[in-house]
Order: structure tokens, then C-alpha cells, then sequence
């Protein structure tokens, strides 16, 4: 017997959810966070789905949600006090404090670090960033997050600040715990 | 550039379809101020960061979670509505009682009030009773449910290397429209369920091992405003060399006349023909797998997309089953054939009407058929007609559709649609006799003359770029050698005039003339390019020409003179241009002597 909630699911949810997926993992960095917010976002839009059958943009309804969902997260997890795995690794110096053979590498890795940098930013921040990597322009991002444009343009300025900053905070970091590394 | 053009840049833009010019000017920029390039080099590094592959079964996942909240929310629902009974029952039994003991116990009004009591049997609770009242469907708990509920596989993955866009507009309006259409053929192609995007200009682009690779090459149109394009895609082996023949679109794009004056079907945005030069590459060249046909029929029966969006994905339905062999079992969802009878009745645009029958030919849902039969019956909309009698024709063991089919042959007013019609009842030998014949009968008009033979040569798409010309070996054969000296008169003649129509006759001449090695069609193409009003459609006709069987010393001797002596610098460049191109094998027709 069909389900109206997943007919509802595999005509306006599906075809989108690979680019769900990839916007949602770019946003937490985290393939079970991902697969999480993606999750709650499809049981979301399946709840209402006049919404999006009546949005003219549908991608940009889905993203509205899914962001929605991520800023949620986040509140959620500054009230709780447990921290984040990879906040607390990007945060706290380990404790030995003499990095072994693969956290050196890792923080060598600019990859690594460009993804810790990243996660020290603000939610909003890291919204902004991912939907201007996805391709998303200011009229589509306004539409999505709701925020005027001169705002937008603001933040996004201010998160590449941001970002920079973090950045050059961890190489510091790096370099200072190599060369404790090799001291001793 | 400044910095502020930077920053708009990066807040507004994607980077990748930047053209030439302003990635050197950004290069220019960056190299000396160091805020704005390390800010590239962040966003650089940021938009390239590695993407998490989607887990097997996650849309199944996903399916499920969605159904068994929707199976919570119904419980709840049911419960809500439980408590409300039960709080009503309670208060029934509750007054019962006070009747019982304050009325008589013979009093029967009470007892009709108590009947939704009776609803819930005797020593059952509200939950027992929520199963009766309704039953929701169980959730789908196990891997082997899930797989069950939805036998879609993941999207095959493969790879697509995008070279840069080859932008050679003769205007500042043409070269910003093909930048336009590369732009959305960036969008189309990313949006292809697993495809994955190779920029051919990023660092270790050329290490990488790509399955396909797309090109899209702009150039001039044939006036101010106006623009070609070609978009292609051929698969790449292995070791980086190209296998098999080219999907091509060439695009041919006339100004945009304004918007309140332009009509559908004469005016294509660049993302339109964008779209189209996709969905012929993917319904040609890129794998065709369940996921791909089930996102595009979801696409086709969303009523929230606009008519043209489902069309698209109606054409590339049909197309890349076709293609596969699977129409009958794509097309066996009456839900589909549905959506398509809706489009075939409900599109404002006739062309886009009669493209729908066009596009359902090999489909033998029973379900057509009286739609057909309407479509065809009707006389008012001619391009509707004649492509419902052609889609007909694959019903004509169906008593119903041959008795339309006898009725058109016998007495619609159009004798190409009267030709039609006889075509699905006597078969491709009466059509190739008729085509030729009609060619050649001087009592008819021009227009009733050549109608058939335009019919046959190039099937009317909604737009000329997606129309299908005839193979050679089709020309072949319905033409004799009185019938090609009868097109070389006529052909000309026809293609005079500036509306829509002639575009597809110049289509028609292109094929003619560079398929067939016939001294009428030689004859024709020399005096027009010397005498011809439109010297723009002959310098093409030219050009395939010598592209196809570029021996012939009149036709390079005539080019020569044009190349050096013509009053047109434009056609003086065009025929030089031909001159210089190399000359391809293969499809040389020699005329039916």
C-alpha cells in the first residue's frame, strides 16, 4: 500500500539528497552528523510538505530546512555540556603535548587544517562559507538564510577573517608543538 | 581589478566559469595584494575540500526513517484522538451512571446516547482500540525490508572532465550568452545523478582518470547578438584517449527578440539550450541506470514543476530508454503515461504538444490510444496532428486506430497528413514512393511539393537544434534522379524568407548537400553562392559540403573567387575559413543515376 509520507519523500526529498548530503557533511565536516542532519531534514520537509510543494525553489526550500536543522544543532550542543570530539581536538593541546608520527602528519595536513580552522567558526560563518562553495550567489544565499544581502556580504567577509585567523593560529600551533617534539 | 571586484567575486561568483580574461585580471590582482589572494587561496582550498561519498543505502535509509516517523505521528494522531474518545466515553459512562441511578433504569434515551461506548468492546483498552480504528502500516525495520520497499540502486558514478569554455562570440552580447549557456551546462551537468565534475584547468586535473569529457565550443551566429555553440561529450578510455563517436548539440541561437514581443518556441535562453545539449548527451552518451530513470520519471510526475521542466525530463526519459531497449517497461507505469497525456493536452505551446506524440512513438500504452485518436481527428492544430497520425501508426492493429488511420487517408483536407495516415496502414514503401513522387508532381505548389520530403529529412523538433535529420542512407532512399534534380529547384526556393520554418530547411540543405554527390545539387549550391540572398546559409551549406567531399575543384575554385573578391569582408573571412578546413571522410552519397 503506497505511503503518502514516502511518495512525499521520493518526489521531493530523493531526487535532492545527494546534494543534501554533500552540503550537510561540508557544513559538520562529520559523515554521521551528516547523514544525521540530512535525515532530520527529510523527516522535516515530510511533515510539511505543502511548503516545499508550494516553494518555487525547491533546492533552496531543502537548504533552508537542512540549515535551519544545523544552526538547531549547534544551540543544542552549546547547552549541553558535552563537547564535540573534533572541537576538543581542535581546541585542547594533547597532553603529552609531543605530538606522535600520524597527529603530526595530520597537523601538517593542510586539509586537516583548514578543516579544524573551520570548525572554530560560527555556525551562521560556516553556513555562509559552504553555500558560496556550493555556488550558491547572494540573491540564492538571501533567499536560503533569510538575510539581506549588504548583511551576507558582511559576514562572509568577516568568516574569511575569521577563518584566516584560525588558520594561522593552528599553523602556529603546529609549528610550536613540532618543535617542542623535536627538542625533546 | 581592485580589491572590491575580488571580494564581489568571491561572494558572487563561480569561480570555474570565470572566463579567460578575468582569471588573468584576477591573477594580475592577487599577485600584488596579499589580502585578496590569500582570501582566494581560502576559498580556493575551501570549495575543493574533499566531499563524503554517499553510504550504500542511504536513500532507503532515509525512506525508511521518513515512514516510520510518519507511522509515529499517526500513532500519536491515533492517540490524541483515543484520549478524546475515551474522555468521551468516560464522561458517557460517567453520565450513564448518573441517569442509571437518578432516572429509571427502564429509560431507553440513554442507552442511544451510550452508543459510541459501544465502540470499544468489552474489557478493551484505548490501545486495542487504536488498532481498529486505524491501522498503521508497520515500520520498516529490517535492511531486507528497506531493500524491498525500494529496488532503486545508487546512481552509477563516473567522471566527467570539463574542459574551459572556447568563447569566440563576435559581440560583447553573444560572448556573454555563451558564457551564459557554459554556465548552465556546468549547472546540468553537476546536477546528473553520479556524475562527478573534473575542472580541466584545476592543478592535477590531467592526472586524473575521466570517463567523459565535455567541450563547449562558442562562435558567431549569423547576426549581431546572435551565437553558435557546440556541446560535446565522448567518452574517454582509460590511457586519456577518445573512444567512440562524439555526442554532439550544435546550438544555433538567434538574437532574442524583446521580451514582450518574442513568442514560445522562436526565443531559447542560453540555460534552455543548455539543458537541451544535456539531456541529448545524457540520453546518448552517459550511462542510463534505474536511479537515473527513477529521478527523472519523480521529475516528470511533479505537478509543482513547470510544463517545459517536465517535458525535458519526458524527452530524456523516452530517449535514454530508448536508447536502452526499456520503453516498454519505463512507459508500463500508468502514471507516467498519464503525466505524458497531460503535457501532450495541456502545454500552451502547440509544437511543444505535438513533441510530446513525437516523443511517446515507440510507446504502446493502451491508454493513449483515444488521446491519439482525438489528437489526430482534429484538424486546428496541424504540426499536433500530423505527429499524433505518425505516433498512431504503432496502434494500427487496434481496430479503433485503424479506422481512424482509413478515415485520414480517405478524407482529411492535407495531403501530407492524408500521406501519413496511409503510411500506418501500407508501410514505409508507399511513404518513400509518395515523398518522391510529390517531389516531382509540377501541379502542386512548392510548399505541397516539398512538405513530404521535408517531413522525411528532418522530423520537426521544438527547437531546430533538437530537431533529427534523416541519415543519408534515408535520403537515399526516396530520392531518384528526377526527384534530386526536382529538391535542387526547390530547395532554394524554400529557404528564402527569415521565419523559424527556413532554419529547418537549412538544416534539410546542409544534409542534402553534403550527403549527396549529385551535379543538380552542385549546380544549385555554386549559383547560390554567388547569387544567393542569404549568404550566410550558403556559406554553411558550403562548408559542410567540402567538410563531407571537399574534392570538388568547382566548388574550391568558386570559394577562391569569393575569398578574394567578394565585397563582404565577412564573407571573404567565411570562404577562406572553409578553405583552410580539413576535409572529414565519410558520408558521400553518389545520386541515383
Amino acid at each position: 500500500m503506497p505511503d503518502p509520507a514516502t511518495d512525499q519523500f521520493d518526489q521531493l526529498v530523493a531526487p535532492h539528497l545527494r546534494m543534501l548530503l554533500r552540503v550537510a557533511y561540508r557544513l559538520v565536516r562529520n559523515s554521521s552528523d551528516a547523514q544525521d542532519l540530512v535525515q532530520e531534514t527529510c523527516i522535516a520537509v515530510c511533515e510539511n510538505p505543502a511548503g516545499i510543494g508550494a516553494a518555487e525553489y525547491p533546492v533552496r526550500w531543502l537548504l533552508n530546512v537542512l540549515n535551519r536543522r544545523f544552526i538547531d544543532r549547534g544551540r543544542r550542543q552549546k547547552r549541553s555540556p558535552l563537547v564535540r570530539l573534533e572541537e576538543a581536538e581542535a581546541a585542547a593541546p594533547l597532553v603529552c603535548g609531543l605530538p606522535g608520527p600520524e597527529e603530526s602528519l595530520l597537523r601538517l595536513d593542510a586539509e586537516g587544517a583548514l578543516v579544524r580552522a573551520y570548525l572554530k567558526l560560527e555556525d551562521d560563518q560556516r553556513t555562509l562559507l559552504v553555500l558560496r562553495a556550493e555556488g550558491h550567489d547572494l540573491t540564492e544565499i538571501e533567499a536560503i538564510t533569510g538575510l539581506p544581502k549588504e548583511v551576507l556580504r558582511a559576514r562572509l567577509h568577516r568568516a574569511r577573517r575569521s577563518l584566516a585567523r584560525h588558520l594561522d593560529e593552528l599553523s602556529g600551533e603546529s609549528q610550536t608543538a613540532l618543535r617542542g617534539g623535536r627538542r625533546s | 581589478m581592485n580589491c572590491s571586484d575580488i571580494a564581489e567575486t568571491l561572494d558572487n561568483r563561480i569561480v570555474a566559469q570565470l572566463n579567460a580574461a578575468e582569471r588573468r585580471d584576477i591573477q594580475v590582482h592577487i599577485a600584488s595584494c596579499a589580502g585578496c589572494a590569500r582570501d582566494w587561496e581560502l576559498h580556493a582550498a575551501f570549495g575543493a575540500l574533499s566531499d563524503m561519498c554517499e553510504p550504500g543505502g542511504f536513500t532507503a535509509e532515509c525512506r525508511a526513517m521518513v515512514a516510520s516517523a510518519a507511522n509515529a505521528n499517526r500513532s500519536q494522531r491515533v492517540r490524541r484522538r483515543l484520549v478524546l474518545i475515551g474522555g468521551f466515553a468516560a464522561f458517557a459512562a460517567a453520565a450513564a451512571m448518573l441517569a442509571t441511578t437518578w432516572r429509571a433504569p427502564e429509560s431507553k434515551p440513554v442507552a442511544a446516547e451510550q452508543e459510541p461506548v459501544s465502540l470499544i468492546p468489552a474489557g478493551g483498552d484505548a490501545i486495542s482500540v487504536a488498532a481498529e480504528v486505524e491501522k498503521p502500516e508497520p515500520a520498516l525495520t529490517s535492511a531486507a525490508q528497506v531493500e524491498a520497499a525500494i529496488p532503486v540502486p545508487a546512481p552509477e558514478k563516473f567522471t566527467v572532465l570539463v574542459q574551459p569554455l572556447v568563447n569566440e562570440g563576435a559581440d560583447a552580447i553573444s560572448r556573454a550568452s555563451i558564457n551564459a549557456m557554459y554556465a548552465a551546462v556546468l549547472r546540468e551537468l553537476e546536477a546528473i545523478p553520479g556524475a562527478r565534475l573534473i575542472d580541466a584547468n584545476a592543478m592535477g586535473a590531467g592526472d586524473l582518470t575521466a570517463n567523459y569529457q565535455i567541450t563547449v565550443r562558442g562562435g558567431a551566429g549569423t547576426g549581431a547578438g546572435s551565437f553558435s555553440a557546440h556541446v560535446t561529450g565522448q567518452k574517454r578510455g582509460p590511457d586519456g584517449r577518445m573512444q567512440g563517436a562524439a555526442a554532439t548539440s550544435t546550438i544555433a541561437a538567434p538574437p532574442c527578440p524583446a521580451p514582450a514581443t518574442s513568442k514560445p518556441g522562436d526565443c531559447h535562453s542560453p540555460a534552455s539550450l543548455a539543458s537541451r545539449a544535456i539531456e541529448h548527451i545524457r540520453a546518448t552518451l552517459f550511462p542510463f541506470d534505474l536511479a537515473a530513470q527513477h529521478l527523472l520519471q519523480a521529475k516528470l510526475l511533479d505537478t509543482q514543476r513547470g510544463l517545459d521542466e517536465r517535458l525535458g525530463a519526458l524527452s530524456v526519459l523516452a530517449g535514454r530508454s530508448a536508447t536502452a531497449g526499456t520503453t516498454n517497461e519505463v512507459f508500463s507505469d500508468p502514471a507516467v503515461v498519464r503525466s505524458a497525456i497531460e503535457l501532450a493536452t495541456s502545454h500552451a505551446d502547440e509544437s511543444r504538444r505535438a513533441h510530446v506524440w513525437r516523443t511517446l512513438r515507440s510507446v504502446h500504452h493502451p491508454a493513449l490510444l483515444q488521446p491519439l485518436i482525438a489528437a489526430a481527428m482534429q484538424g486546428a492544430e496541424r504540426e499536433v496532428q500530423q505527429e499524433a497520425v505518425v505516433t498512431l501508426a504503432g496502434f494500427a492493429e487496434d481496430p479503433r486506430a485503424r479506422d481512424a488511420l482509413q478515415t485520414l487517408a480517405r478524407a482529411d483536407s492535407r495531403p501530407l497528413v492524408r500521406a501519413l495516415a496511409q503510411r500506418g496502414l501500407s508501410g514505409e514503401a508507399y511513404w518513400n514512393q509518395y515523398v518522391a513522387a510529390s517531389l516531382k508532381d509540377t501541379t502542386r505548389t512548392d510548399a505541397e511539393r516539398i512538405e513530404a520530403f521535408l517531413y522525411h529529412a528532418v522530423g520537426k523538433g521544438p527547437s531546430v537544434e533538437s530537431a533529427k535529420t534523416a541519415s543519408p542512407q534515408a535520403l537515399r532512399d526516396v530520392l531518384d534522379d528526377d526527384a534530386i534534380k526536382s529538391l535542387a529547384l526547390l530547395l532554394p526556393r524554400a529557404s528564402a524568407g527569415k521565419r523559424p520554418e527556413n532554419n529547418r530547411i537549412g538544416l534539410v540543405l546542409v544534409n542534402v548537400a553534403s550527403a549527396i554527390d549529385h551535379p543538380a545539387i552542385s549546380e544549385m549550391l555554386l549559383e547560390n553562392l554567388m547569387t544567393g540572398t542569404d549568404g550566410n546559409l550558403w556559406m554553411s551549406v558550403a562548408a559542410a559540403v567540402v567538410s563531407f567531399r571537399g574534392n570538388d575543384p568547382a566548388l574550391r575554385a568558386t570559394l577562391q573567387k569569393i575569398a578574394t573578391e567578394d565585397p563582404d569582408p565577412t564573407q571573404r573571412e567565411a570562404a577562406e575559413r572553409i578553405l583552410q578546413q580539413p576535409e572529414r571522410s565519410g558520408r558521400v552519397l553518389p545520386g541515383k543515376d
